[in-house]
């Protein structure tokens, strides 16, 4: 199978985050006005640098490029039409997960860099929802695997040509949307970044080129998380009459826009809540969901 | 430095003193306006202000535009506020006397941008093991006078242990100076009522009650706007919004007009957005967020004579319109709560919002004058009674209870998680004005 080569996936990444903006301003402030993103786009590019006065500073200016780094790694491992990946490796299903990981780092970098009370929380809170929510990912993404016999993205997408594993999988599926939503920290699992509680918590006083890195990659992190709950789920590119990757690019764009109304329609969760949540009943019913996995194969998919 | 007033053109990130709430119980929609406000200064195109700061913001507010870009801009709005004019509070010296925080920790406490050292000095670690055995690090704080989702001039002192708030003072740090001081500017209405009451008038009109529950109705709107977006809930901050900006006009035309034909127009949209706000504030959303936070218990409120919304959300059937002759002619029937937590709070007002369009809405209907054979010993305003006292020759604010519920509020939020701590003080609506309680 062919793979994208390192500048597609730049681009995917660049148009999926502009495409998300869009999508994003639509349901948060109920218009269309992409000259006005450009405008707000243009006017961070053009502030200074926020240069905290810390003994730490150095975690706070490298966050930034941690984060996207992540974020651009994950979304390499998106299947998003045959032959078109960024990388394709047998292990890619749970290499996203990997690549999140770095994620966690970023998040805590920023907070802690920045020197700020509530930023520090930002970063404590970000490490303690990864931890709680990365193990059900890591489940449920094994879960899927078994039908395809095969943890590469692309073979996990080739077996759902009949049914959608989110239909023969539902648990498997109900538990990976929110958990893919915590360690991308999509609203209402923000938790880190807090308008309300943390005042915009680890990112909130970056500026310039650092607060746009920080907005791409999180709208990249949306991209990879929406696309991959697609892959996995939703049958990735099979569909009647479209091209396989435009039926691709359009569940992966209902899935984000999904998750962002869902994320204006609900409280933030609280993580005291969300934290037992995960540890006690995610990772039993992501148990639960690999043995249902292996019964569907056993009589389903041999 | 450009001085201007907010033209709704693009969005602008913004500073704004003292907050997005008070600005739109003054008339000023800001996000209509492409005002979105920011935590952080060094993100802000504007400060947004009024003509007159406050002086305890003084320091907290030069220091904000000093961190500010430098192609920042001032833009100045009309506020009932008392204070120094804006100009020479960000270029003067910022020594201004913290008339509310005389002899306490003023020039001390800045916003939560404030670092002790530069380093992570706000952190030390602590001896005594916390509830699961671990020593924390506590890192301990201050929030205010410019906090997100806390009233400007609020400042609430935290210690954290991990994520959970080990103790917590709250502390309303703006007074008004001047010989005749608009005790809040926050009810300013509610406050002209308690005013004429004190000087015996028994003639009031229809007007004067329509004034103070367009207040009531819009003070509790802005409330819920700032609740929502505490609770990281946008779909409430935007539906409390929807209901503030239709209640500005019912408001305006209470000011302008009295009751009338034209205000039951106005009321018309408002009794539809609120029916928008009622559904997401009894959905098991809202529920399961507050259900049990911040419980106080009647017991308290009584022995501290507490009123208000925070004392009808535990059943306490206490609101000086209940004693008001023109309020029983209009069946008024005080709005009560069972639980004492942060959700019966919000019903109560959300309640409230309710009832005070019903009266409107009589008022409208009928809007010939409300006499009262006996003058209304206290006035009920959006967070409480109010009252004027003489002493010798000065007339002394009373809202009884006020500096007892922020003690109250300090210990409802110890022990809790800090996105919870967050929500219940904000639940108890508290305002940053010193006010003789």
């Amino acid at each position: 199978m062919s793979t994208a080569s390192p500048f597609a996936i730049v681009a995917v990444a660049l148009g999926g985050a502009a495409l998300l903006a869009l999508i994003e301003q639509l349901i948060a402030e109920r218009r269309f006005a992409p000259a006005a993103l450009a405008g707000r786009a243009a006017g961070t590019l053009r502030q200074p640098l926020s240069m905290p006065d810390v003994k730490d500073a150095w975690l706070y200016h490298g966050a930034p490029g941690l984060l996207l780094l992540g974020a651009i790694l994950a979304l390499a491992m998106v299947p998003w039409a045959p032959g078109f990946r960024g990388l394709d490796l047998s292990t890619g299903a749970i290499l996203y997960s990997g690549a999140l990981a770095y994620v966690t780092p970023a998040v805590f970098m920023a907070g802690w860099g920045a020197g700020r009370p509530l930023q520090v929380v930002g970063g404590f809170r970000f490490i303690a929802l990864m931890l709680a929510f990365e193990m059900p990912l890591v489940m449920a993404v094994t879960a899927v695997g078994a039908p395809a016999e095969s943890l590469r993205p692309s073979a996990i997408v080739d077996v759902q040509h009949a049914v959608p594993l989110a239909l023969s999988q539902p648990l498997a599926f109900v538990l990976f949307v929110p958990a893919i939503m915590a360690v991308c920290f999509i609203a209402p699992f923000d938790l880190p970044q807090a308008e309300g509680e943390l005042g915009g918590g680890t990112f909130a006083s970056y500026t310039g080129m650092h607060a746009a890195v920080v907005a791409l990659a999180q709208k990249v992190l949306l991209l990879g998380a929406a696309g991959m709950t697609s892959a996995l789920f939703l049958a990735g590119w099979h569909g009647p009459l479209l091209p396989p990757a435009l039926w691709m690019a359009v569940k992966t764009l209902a899935v984000a826009a999904l998750m962002l109304w869902a994320g204006r329609r609900l409280p933030r969760a609280r993580i005291d809540r969300q934290l037992p949540f995960a540890w006690k009943f995610a990772i039993p019913l992501a148990i639960v969901a690999i043995a249902w996995s292996g019964l569907v194969t056993l009589l389903f998919y041999r | 430095m450009v001085v201007t007033t907010p033209p709704a053109t693009r969005t602008r990130t913004a500073i704004v003193v003292p907050d997005e709430a008070a600005w739109l119980t003054w008339g000023h929609d800001l996000a209509a306006a492409g005002i979105r406000r920011v935590a952080a200064a060094e993100r802000a195109e504007v400060l947004v202000a009024s003509t007159l700061i406050p002086s305890a913001l003084v320091p907290t507010v030069k220091e904000a535009w000093e961190r500010m870009p430098p192609d920042r801009r001032l833009e100045l709005l009309d506020a009932p506020l008392p204070g120094v004019p804006a100009a020479e509070a960000l270029h003067g010296d910022g020594h201004h006397e913290h008339a509310a925080d005389a002899g306490e920790r003023g020039h001390e406490m800045h916003d939560e941008h404030e670092m002790h050292d530069g380093g992570h000095d706000m952190m030390a670690i602590v001896g005594d093991p916390s509830e699961d055995g671990l020593v924390m690090e506590a890192i301990s704080f201050t929030l205010g006078p410019l906090a997100p989702s806390l009233p400007g001039g609020l400042v609430v002192d935290l210690s954290l242990d991990g994520d959970v708030v080990a103790s917590a003072t709250v502390r309303a740090t703006l007074a008004a100076d001047g010989a005749e001081p608009i005790p809040d500017p926050l009810a300013p209405r509610a406050w002209e009522a308690a005013r004429a009451a004190h000087d015996g008038a028994t003639d009031d009109t229809a007007a004067s009650l329509a004034r103070v529950e367009a207040e009531r109705a819009l003070s509790h709107a802005a409330w819920l706007r700032t609740f929502g977006t505490a609770l990281g809930w946008a779909q409430l901050a935007d539906a409390a919004l929807d209901l503030a900006r239709v209640l500005l006009p019912v408001r305006a035309g209470t000011d302008a007009d009295g009751p009338g034909r034209r205000l039951a127009e106005l009321l018309a949209p408002a009794a539809q957005r609120l029916r928008g706000v009622e559904r997401l504030t009894s959905s098991g959303r809202f529920r399961r967020r507050l259900a049990g936070e911040g419980r106080l218990d009647a017991a308290q409120l009584r022995q501290h004579g507490i009123g208000g919304p925070v004392a009808r959300a535990c059943g306490i059937p206490a609101d000086a319109r209940s004693d008001d002759e023109r309020y029983r002619r209009l069946d008024f029937e005080p709005q009560l709560a069972d639980g004492g937590d942060a959700l019966a709070r919000a019903h109560v007002r959300v309640r409230e919002i309710a009832e005070s369009l019903r009266l409107l809405s009589a008022l409208a209907a009928d809007p010939a004058p409300v006499r009262s054979a006996t003058p209304a010993a206290s006035v009920e305003g959006p967070r409480g009674p109010l009252r004027l006292q003489a002493h010798g020759d000065r007339l002394h604010p009373r809202q009884d209870g006020s500096d007892a519920l922020r003690e109250l509020a300090a210990k409802a939020i110890t022990g809790l998680e800090l996105a919870s701590a967050t929500a219940v003080l904000v639940s108890f609506d508290l305002s940053p004005w010193q006010v003789g309680g």
